[in-house]
């Protein structure tokens, strides 16, 4: 499985990260890739308008908001 | 279009409640002075004070001060955030007449995105095949003119400046906008993308919005109040060093001088929010009225990190030349402004 976190470095970004990490950790998930976007060029590529995002396994899960460690738990389900 | 109509409902009582506070209290203030009684400053600054305390004083009498307008103006950036529908805005942004010019200036400062995400939203805009103008525009007047910062403006400095700041803010952006698209407009053909918007409007729900605006205040405030307080801290460490006369010869009243303010604004990176204190300061050790507005026009919307990172998106030389643009027009606009208005007093 493949997480990407799409955001130019900000606070906000940062700490959706986190939450992703912590969702897969608490989850047990093993198998689970995360990557973050920095690069503009290359959010914008993929459609997003809003950062941070997120997409897994390349389904844009939620753009323009943090979103909590239990949302992305049950993402990962 | 219940929840749009809620978030102007909450937007206009807060700000009719600071507005009438306000007013109460200047009025108040007025009558006192009528009586003789002089309001005492709970934290003055003079020659006796002791060097390391003056720092914490300006932090301390900007607390006083600005606590209540502060909090308005944060929840009211969330409420804009929460109940103004991003969505809506960027979908109609598109095309190259002046109709997107007028949506893009006065659109994106009604979105309270903040500063990080704003390049990454002038890319995808951009190649949604809104034209490079629109795009430019969206870009300079988002940060400029946001709701917060129109508050603490009125709140620290006045009202003549607020709606000075909104009105040239707005026309530097729209006009850089078009002057970059008559330049470049026609090499910056870009296949336009189909990033698709999609906008579900939601329901209303009394207790997930109120919950969703909180959250959203919060992490504004999180954000934003650290940065705003060390600003305003490192004013009052500057503040020691800046002699009267330095500030009147560099900074004062002359088109030298508001050239220096506005180049100052493009380069140097300022908190949002933090250039208002900053002026204020400025201006209550000398500084004149042209170089003031000069640089609230420029040091929002301008810095070099920005500069960079917009450069990832457009080539070089279009960053350059709205750079160059908007210090112009931070220098036109300082000294129209000064010209109307020569001399404001800060109480």
């Amino acid at each position: 499985m493949k997480i990407e976190i799409f955001g130019s470095g900000c606070a906000k970004c940062k700490k959706l990260e986190e939450n992703a990490r912590k969702a897969a950790e608490e989850l047990n998930l093993k198998d689970v890739k995360i990557e973050h976007v920095y690069d503009v060029n290359k959010i914008v590529d993929k459609g997003i308008l809003f950062t941070p995002a997120m997409a897994i396994n390349g389904e844009i899960k939620a753009q323009g908001r943090l979103v909590d460690v239990n949302e992305i738990k049950e993402w990962l389900k | 279009m219940k929840r749009i109509f809620f978030g102007i409902l909450v937007i206009v009582l807060l700000l009719g409640g600071l507005v009438s506070y306000e007013w109460y209290s200047a009025f108040k203030k007025s009558k006192l002075i009528k009586m003789g009684i002089y309001p005492k400053e709970p934290f003055p600054i003079s020659a006796e004070t002791p060097v390391y305390l003056v720092p914490i004083y300006t932090l301390l009498s900007y607390a006083q001060k600005a606590w209540l307008c502060l909090l308005i103006a944060f929840l009211v950036a969330g409420a804009f955030q929460t109940f103004v529908p991003k969505e809506l805005v960027i979908k109609r942004l598109k095309g190259n007449d002046f109709k997107a010019y007028i949506i893009a200036a006065f659109g994106g400062p009604m979105l309270s995105v903040c500063s990080c995400s704003i390049i990454p939203l002038f890319a995808a805009i951009k190649r949604r095949g809104a034209g490079l103008g629109p795009a430019i525009t969206f870009l300079l007047a988002t940060p400029a003119i946001n709701p917060a910062a129109v508050i603490l403006t009125i709140s620290l400095l006045n009202w003549k400046v607020a709606i000075a700041r909104i009105i040239l803010a707005v026309s530097a952006a729209m006009l850089t906008g078009l002057i970059i698209n008559k330049i470049f407009g026609k090499h910056e053909h870009e296949s336009s993308q189909n990033i698709n918007i999609e906008y579900h409007e939601q329901n209303f729900s009394f207790k997930r919005d109120i919950r969703e605006w909180f959250v959203n205040v919060y992490e504004f405030t999180a954000k934003i109040l650290p940065l705003v307080l060390l600003g305003i801290f490192i004013i009052g460490i500057v503040k020691i060093f800046l002699k009267t006369e330095i500030i009147s010869k560099y900074l004062g009243q002359g088109v030298v001088q508001t050239a220096f303010a506005s180049i100052i604004g493009v380069v140097m990176y300022t908190p949002t929010l933090v250039e208002i204190p900053f002026v204020r300061e400025l201006l209550i050790l000398g500084m004149g009225t042209a170089p003031a507005l000069a640089f609230l026009l420029t040091g929002p919307a301008l810095s070099l990190p920005s500069l960079l990172g917009v450069s990832r998106v457009v080539k070089w030389r279009i960053v350059l030349t709205y750079a160059m643009l908007m210090f112009v027009f931070g220098l036109i606009g300082g000294l129209l402004f000064s010209y109307f208005i020569p001399q404001i007093t800060l109480v």
